[in-house]
């Protein structure tokens, strides 16, 4: 009876180390002994493609260095590249096809915040782990829900309150104009700029709000004028950014500092064609939350890399931002080790809190805190000069939410 | 071709919710997100034909009806706690009656004046769903809660694609004894000639009105389908793409026939999926294969493809 017992217990451990010395077997779909399979997807067609080609072609590249150096804990990054063309319904049925028959391990992407919204009840529902590509994804990360990171390259809120703080503490304006949108980007941007003017006893003189396919602008920059307002905020996206530029010139208020966001000025050499007048850049502004302006020095390193794997394109602005994301996925893989596991991996995520040498401040998650970057810059342009303004500024995570 | 549709003709309705009950547990959620997507363009599809290609009438509202089920259905639920029956009732009521009223405001326009007028309603509710942000979440969305249907509660691909089959199996059954009623009859002699309809004591006037009431009210049943499976919408899924989608699909299918709307629902909204797939180098053209198809059709297939399978088969509609 004993002598049985102590051969099961010997057979037993027996067992267990020879277990033990097999190759891990994860348990989770898109991972093997040698691969992860990353879903990546962006709008790469329709007329948000400008948002999102760069961007992934970035992260793509930044998965093929590290493949390159032998991958990530002896497994190599397999891509299954997909166009979400910015469209809710599209993106979801998207991700389900990722999930549930590519069977990826996580979806890296979205450029649009409405999509990648939209698709977050089925992440969450199917516990996959999704960081956003370059969206600022609002309302993906407010509130914070346990699989869905993003903002890596800053959200509306820290957009809205880096002008307002620019405008405040260097340009010394006290009545502030606003012309934002009406969707969703617009009203993120606006609840944090207005909370901010509300803290500081900023005047808001105008508060003009402006549809995304407006065709002219005439009278709410010509209320705007009427308002006398000592700087301008426009946080448009490109076209509405031009013809706001272009009423400004025609309606000679240059005198007047014009702070645009970034989204509507992804290219500055192509804003400045489309304006086709340089008497607007007596006075003008745009932010970035890159950690340089986009062909700065500090960019110099990625744009070269960008040249050897894409020879053929001259990227936009927009490039940069798809570094972050794939920068924190590899990151956070390399954490978990061998035993990776979805809930270990979002573990991982929310315990970086790293310099991608590419954003203007750290990459940070934290339990809670989905968000994952809050700083901008501001660039001076004159029409012939970009010019870093000194400081950084980083929203506080509290006004506007 | 008239009179009570044969059991023959109703046997694939019978097959269409088995294969919906049968189906869900053998397939992956992405073949039965898509096949909920088919299903909800097939309904809304059909919709559109009885008002473009059986009544004759040029109207774009349609995806303002549409969005009328969507957001009453929704918003019935969260606000009001009515269940998802009722619920969709209500709103696909409320869209008929919205469509009685635009009938009623429209209705001495034809041709492109019907056309710019109804298109300027759509553009008119699109404007709304996205600045009543109290009531729809405006711009930046809203968020379904997974819907009961008699205790069922949907929510995923796989329980709502059920319920799905066969509120499109109704709705092709109810409108295969609409089209062969004497208000269907009506509805093409109207589209054939007015004048010619009056002299034949049909109410030409009554009879437009049907053809909308009915039109909007099939928009407002797609639309509480959209909330069995989707877990967001925004006012962006009402804009004047899908207004092009839907009409192609009606144009393509075959206008003025109950198979030419469904064929036209599974070939387009199968297109973006199989460019995605098969022919990846042709996705970002997406658009232009939907405006060439659109364009070859009119000229090789004025009838639309179950128009051609139609005169080939000698087969009536």
């Amino acid at each position: 009876m004993l002598a049985t017992l102590i051969r099961n217990l010997f057979l037993g451990a027996g067992a267990a180390l020879a277990l033990g010395s097999l190759p891990v077997r994860a348990a989770d779909p898109g991972v093997t002994d040698t691969e992860i399979v990353i879903g990546l997807h962006a709008p790469l067609s329709g007329p948000l493609a400008a948002f999102g080609v760069d961007a992934l072609n970035a992260a793509k590249m930044w998965y093929e260095e590290v493949n390159k150096k032998g991958g990530i804990n002896g497994r190599k990054i397999r891509l299954i590249v997909e166009d979400d063309k910015c469209n809710p319904n599209e993106t979801v049925l998207l991700d389900k096809r990722l999930v549930t028959v590519d069977k990826v391990f996580l979806i890296n992407g979205g450029s649009c915040t409405p999509a990648v919204f939209a698709a977050q009840e089925f992440i969450t529902r199917e516990k996959v782990p999704f960081v956003m590509l370059n969206a600022a994804g609002d309302s993906g990360v407010f509130p914070a829900t346990r699989y869905m990171f993003g903002a890596l390259g800053g959200t509306q809120r820290s957009n809205g309150a880096g002008m307002v703080e620019f405008a405040f503490n260097t340009l010394k304006a006290r009545r502030m104009a606003f012309i934002i949108h009406d969707d969703d980007f617009g009203n993120a941007n606006w609840a944090t700029a207005k909370a901010i003017t509300d803290r500081l006893g900023v005047q808001v003189v105008a508060a003009e709000r402006i549809s995304p396919r407006v065709t002219d602008v005439t009278a709410p920059m010509l209320n705007i004028r009427a308002a006398k307002p000592d700087v301008i905020i426009s946080a448009a996206y490109p076209q509405p950014a031009v013809l706001i530029a272009q009423k400004y010139g025609e309606f000679k208020m240059t005198a007047i500092p014009l702070v645009q966001a970034v989204q509507g000025i992804p290219v500055p050499a192509v804003f400045q064609k489309n304006v086709a007048n340089d008497a607007i850049f007596t006075n003008f502004y745009y932010t970035a939350p890159l950690n340089d302006m986009a062909d700065g020095p500090k960019q110099q390193k990625w744009l070269k890399m960008y040249k050897q794997y894409y020879p053929d394109r001259n990227p936009g602005a927009m490039m940069a931002f798809g570094l972050p994301s794939a920068m924190a996925v590899t990151r956070a893989l390399e954490k978990v080790g061998r035993n990776l596991t979805r809930e270990a991996f979002v573990e991982a995520m929310e315990s970086l809190d790293f310099d991608t040498g590419a954003v203007a401040g750290n990459i940070q998650f934290a339990k809670g805190r989905r968000d994952g970057m809050r700083s901008t810059i501001v660039v001076k342009f004159d029409g012939k000069k970009h010019t870093v303004m000194p400081a950084v500024y980083t929203w506080n995570g509290r006004d506007g939410m | 071709m008239y009179g009570s549709p044969s059991y023959a003709r109703l046997a694939p309705l019978l097959a269409l919710v088995v294969i919906g009950i049968v189906l869900p547990p053998l397939v992956p959620q992405y073949f039965l997100s898509l096949g909920n997507t088919l299903m909800m363009y097939a309904i809304l599809a059909v919709g559109l034909d009885l008002l473009l290609g059986w009544a004759g009438q040029f109207a774009f509202a349609h995806i303002a009806f549409y969005g009328v089920g969507v957001y009453g259905t929704v918003l019935l639920q969260s606000k009001l706690g009515i269940p998802f029956i009722p619920g969709v009732l209500i709103a696909a009521a409320l869209a008929g009656l919205i469509a009685f009223l635009i009938a009623v405001a429209a209705i001495r326009l034809h041709s492109v004046y019907l056309a710019l007028a109804t298109f300027a309603f759509a553009e008119s509710a699109q404007w709304v769903f996205n600045s009543w942000e109290g009531l729809t979440g405006g711009a930046d969305g809203l968020r379904i809660a997974p819907p009961s249907v008699l205790g069922w509660t949907t929510g995923t691909d796989a329980r709502a694609f059920p319920v799905i089959a066969i509120i499109l199996a109704l709705v092709i059954g109810a409108t295969m004894y609409l089209t062969r009623s004497r208000l269907g009859r009506s509805l093409c002699a109207v589209r054939d000639s007015e004048h010619a309809a009056a002299v034949s004591g049909i109410d030409v006037f009554r009879t437009r009105i049907w053809a909308f009431v009915i039109s909007g009210t099939y928009a407002g049943v797609a639309g509480g389908t959209f909330a069995l499976f989707q877990s967001f919408v925004n006012p962006e899924a009402f804009g004047f793409s899908q207004i092009v989608l839907v009409l192609s699909m009606v144009v393509v299918g075959g206008l003025g026939t109950l198979p030419g709307p469904l064929i036209g629902a599974v070939l387009l909204g199968l297109l973006p999926e199989i460019m995605r797939t098969a022919m990846r180098g042709l996705f970002v053209w997406q658009e232009l294969v939907y405006g060439l198809i659109l364009i070859l059709s009119m000229m090789f297939m004025p009838r639309g493809i179950w128009g051609l399978i139609a005169a080939r088969g000698g087969r009536s509609k």
